[in-house]
């Protein structure tokens, strides 16, 4: 599941997804809040990743944590969570490893190998 | 932050209100003929008088003496206060050029600081007959020295935050032109591209299109972090605005924007303000741009400028029928780069609202937002009376 307000990121995180050759299935939208309610639908695939952004419109990356945290639990997707933004505060970086699911920080772009190496988290 | 004495314009600066007030009461609460802010300077070799009360003419016209001459000098020299029952017989003074005939008897030199605790000069009270200072006296001046280390130590937060703003903008400026030269590297390098467009795929085809959006977008992000910049710490001249021309002008140059919107705009009577009339009409401009802007599909928008007097002043509201703001984003509207919807829906780079609140911090008046998240938004704010 990719989460990123921007559309030409999200196209571009499909095709390096694809790339890989280790992803299936993408999930992606723009808004925190259309994550949440696709979370909230009865029988929605879980994702194994997130990609999240931080920078987004109305609700934050860590804002959608501390939301789905708050409405779905700490394993409210059995997954492991990516930050994946442009922000060099090392503030945000410091903020996103308080979260137990928030397993790596990824400075976009995305690469392939961080692909690779965020699959490698699902199988240690 | 370190400043120098001259920095803080306590030596070789004019005298000032905020210093004589505390030497005049110093005076008038120990009774004594003479007191004065005693600066040292010892590279000059010299006390410099900050301020002073009761000096004989000379002294008070040349403000300064040199360091061997006065029994200030103590007081920076020693850290600590100095009470002088009879100079004749104070240990420091005795056979010292300082005591000559003429000279007071008695003084109080009590130390005065700057901050981070270097004793800089003293605050220092004199009279021609000997006293016996009581520990009830030294006390009271103790607590107007003090009061005279807090102004230096205000001065010195002032200098800071002055020298701060001045670094930020420095820097906001280089990283603004260092990030707009490469974007226009890069528009160079997407028209080169495009020149080769029948060698390329329809896939590289859409790249080089997004990148070139992409790079436009950046050119008006870098834009406005330069005109906030600039209206940061734009000098406000305080002219008298009529609001009603300033707002007619605006919607000329809106006008496009107002028919493809189908709107209508009513604006009522509007008073003068006082204000810096540039950064009024980007307020305006903001507040009626983004009143445009936000609309709601399928309802016939409108848009309001009103005015209404108040007891001490006026209060101007721009107002839509638009999508409105939810009351928990309300928050966010005023914060830097700061926005509510995708760039696809909504265009723009979250800087408006932040320019009208600074615009707003400028001129000492509040901007509020109003809205019940659904059926529009008002953007209100109270200007304070014009002076006559």
């Amino acid at each position: 599941m990719t989460i990123d307000d921007e559309p030409v990121d999200q196209m571009i995180y499909k095709r390096v997804l694809k790339r890989s050759g280790v992803v299936d299935t993408v999930v992606d939208f723009q808004l925190a809040e259309e994550a949440l309610a696709y979370f909230r639908q009865q029988d929605h695939a879980r994702p194994d990743i997130i990609f999240l952004d931080i920078h987004m419109p109305r609700m934050n990356g860590f804002e959608f944590l501390d939301a789905a945290i708050e409405e779905f639990g700490d394993d409210f997707a059995e997954c492991i969570v990516i930050m994946l933004t442009t922000s060099l505060d090392p503030a945000d970086r410091e903020r996103a490893s308080r979260y137990p699911m928030v397993l790596n920080y990824f400075s976009k772009p995305l690469t392939v190998e961080n692909v690779q190496q965020a699959v490698s988290y699902l199988y240690d | 932050m370190h400043f120098t004495l001259e920095e803080l314009g306590l030596l070789d600066a004019p005298a000032e209100q905020k210093f004589d007030n505390l030497t005049c009461l110093a005076s008038e609460l120990l009774d004594v003929p003479v007191a004065h802010i005693s600066v040292a300077d010892f590279k000059k070799n010299r006390i410099f008088y900050k301020s002073q009360y009761g000096h004989p003419d000379e002294l008070a016209q040349s403000r300064e003496l040199p360091m061997e001459l006065t029994y200030c000098q103590h007081v920076p020299l020693t850290g600590a206060p100095v009470v002088v029952q009879d100079a004749r017989l104070h240990p420091l003074l005795i056979g010292t050029p300082a005591l000559s005939e003429g000279q007071p008897l008695a003084y109080l030199g009590i130390p005065v600081k700057a901050p981070g605790g270097r004793v800089i000069g003293g605050l220092c009270m004199m009279q021609p007959d000997e006293r016996r200072w009581s520990t009830d006296e030294v006390s009271r001046a103790q607590k107007i020295a003090g009061c005279v280390s807090d102004l230096i130590r205000l001065e010195t937060a002032r200098l800071s935050s002055e020298r701060l703003r001045h670094e930020q903008r420095a820097f906001t400026y280089a990283i603004s032109h260092d990030l707009q030269s490469p974007a226009n590297t890069l528009k160079m390098i997407f028209s080169e591209l495009e020149l080769e467009g029948e060698c390329l795929s329809q896939d590289a085809l859409m790249f080089i299109e997004k990148g070139r959006e992409t790079v436009q977008r950046m050119g008006v992000q870098v834009q406005d972090v330069l005109t906030y910049a600039r209206t940061l710490d734009a000098p406000v001249t305080r002219e008298c605005v009529d609001l009603n021309a300033l707002v007619d002008g605006i919607l000329t140059d809106l006008e496009a924007d107002i028919r493809q919107a189908g709107a209508t705009v009513d604006v009522d009577d509007l008073p003068l303000v006082e204000g810096d009339p540039m950064q009024m009409r980007m307020l305006f401009q903001n507040l009626i741009g983004n009143a445009l802007k936000f609309r709601l599909a399928g309802r016939k928008h409108r848009v309001s400028v009103s005015a209404s007097a108040e007891r001490q002043g006026h209060r101007v509201t721009v107002q839509d029928n638009g999508i409105g703001i939810r009351p928990e984003d309300q928050h966010k509207v005023f914060g830097l780069f700061n926005r509510l919807h995708l760039r696809d829906q909504y265009a723009g780079t979250g800087i408006g609202l932040s320019l009208c609140q600074r615009v707003a911090e400028n001129h000492h008046f509040a901007i509020e937002v109003d809205s019940d998240g659904h059926s529009g938004t008002a953007f209100t704010m109270q200007f304070p009376e014009m002076p006559v």
